[in-house]
């Protein structure tokens, strides 16, 4: 039977470096892609990922194992060292004015898919890159981890209600930046 | 009416996510029924997601995980909380000291009266008030006071010196 995280994580605040091989290996995919979807850049990333695994190690007799507390633990660890390398002023970048949305490729439909596939991606990444962190945040942590709000709510320690504010802002931005149109209803 | 207007556009969001209790979203679907705009703000939604989608998700570089665990093998560990109780003596460790007290009184307290019998001594006003016993008591708590003033600069700057700190993670 498979060791839950939980009982790695025991393993591992006893000094058992094969534990923490295990949790890397059941974690380094969405961990690395929440640090990559939040930083934007794939050297940030892995420069991230490297602090985070070595704070769990370090600091793996802190964590108090109620079940299925792990992710979240990780998570908040991932996202308090991505927060603190965005603040720093050489990755700040610039929040997009609805106009400037303009300078971003359009969406289009051509025989290439994959071609279209690279290039929608990149407009999303572009799109995701002009929010502000926090609505950077929220976006990613719904709609790409698809954790629950409350599951937010407990990890960065905002309110929920806050937090569907970011929401709807990150929402109405993307909206503009990615061209998705806001038809009034009768 | 567009979706920023109205105020039960969190029922859009239960509804796209199935986030909440059944009661929850049941009132969540009434709301869609009677209000377009939370509907079209739900396929909006669904639009998003959908481009949001074409960003999948990425393999870490094959060479991270060595890295990341090489990294975190040579980093030192935090070492277990100590106890918050202070480092108290045992009990029994203080008997003896007791005793050596009691000996140095009794021998100070000796000498004291034997120096105040000494044929052509004056004697000390306070040693037939008080017994040489409490005098030679009192000596001694004089020299501990005077060794405890004596050393006092150098509690204080041990006590200012550098502090180690562990800090929490994250």
């Amino acid at each position: 039977m498979e060791e839950t995280d939980e009982a790695l994580m025991a393993a591992v605040a006893g000094g058992d470096a094969s534990a923490l091989s295990a949790l890397y290996d059941r974690y380094e995919r969405p961990t690395f892609n929440l640090i990559l979807r939040l930083a934007g850049r794939r050297d940030v990333a892995e420069e991230l990922m490297q602090e985070a695994f070595t704070r769990l190690w370090t600091t793996a007799r802190l964590f108090r194992g109620e079940r299925g507390s792990f992710k979240p633990w990780l998570f908040t660890i991932a996202l308090n060292l991505t927060r603190s390398e965005l603040s720093r002023k050489r990755y700040r970048v610039r929040h997009l004015e609805p106009e400037a949305a303009e300078e971003l490729p359009a969406l289009t439909e051509g025989p290439e898919a994959l071609a279209v596939r690279a290039q929608e991606k990149g407009r999303v990444e572009a799109a995701l890159a002009r929010l502000s962190p926090l609505l950077r945040e929220i976006v990613v942590l719904r709609m790409y981890q698809q954790l629950k709000f409350a599951e937010i709510a407990r990890l960065t320690g905002a309110p929920e209600g806050t937090l569907k504010a970011r929401f709807h802002r990150a929402v109405a931005e993307l909206r503009v930046l990615l061209g998705v149109e806001e038809t009034p209803c009768a | 009416m567009r979706v920023t207007e109205c105020r039960h556009r969190g029922a859009a969001l239960a509804v796209h996510f199935a986030e909440g209790d059944e009661r929850t979203l049941d009132a969540a679907r009434a709301h869609l029924e009677s209000c377009s705009a939370c509907r079209q703000y739900v396929a909006e939604l669904s639009t998003l997601q959908g481009a949001l989608d074409t960003w999948v998700d990425e393999p870490a570089p094959a060479t991270l995980r060595a890295r990341v665990l090489a990294r975190a093998a040579a980093a030192p560990r935090q070492a277990p909380k100590p106890s918050s109780a202070p480092d108290a003596l045992p009990l029994f460790a203080l008997v003896p000291v007791m005793a050596a007290l009691v000996a140095v009184i009794r021998v100070l307290s000796g000498g004291l009266e034997a120096w105040a019998s000494a044929p052509g001594s004056e004697g000390l006003a306070l040693l037939d008030l008080i017994g040489p016993t409490p005098v030679a008591a009192l000596c001694l708590l004089a020299l501990g006071g005077l060794a405890t003033l004596a050393l006092a600069p150098a509690l204080f700057l041990e006590s200012r010196g550098p502090r180690h700190t562990l800090s929490a993670h994250t």
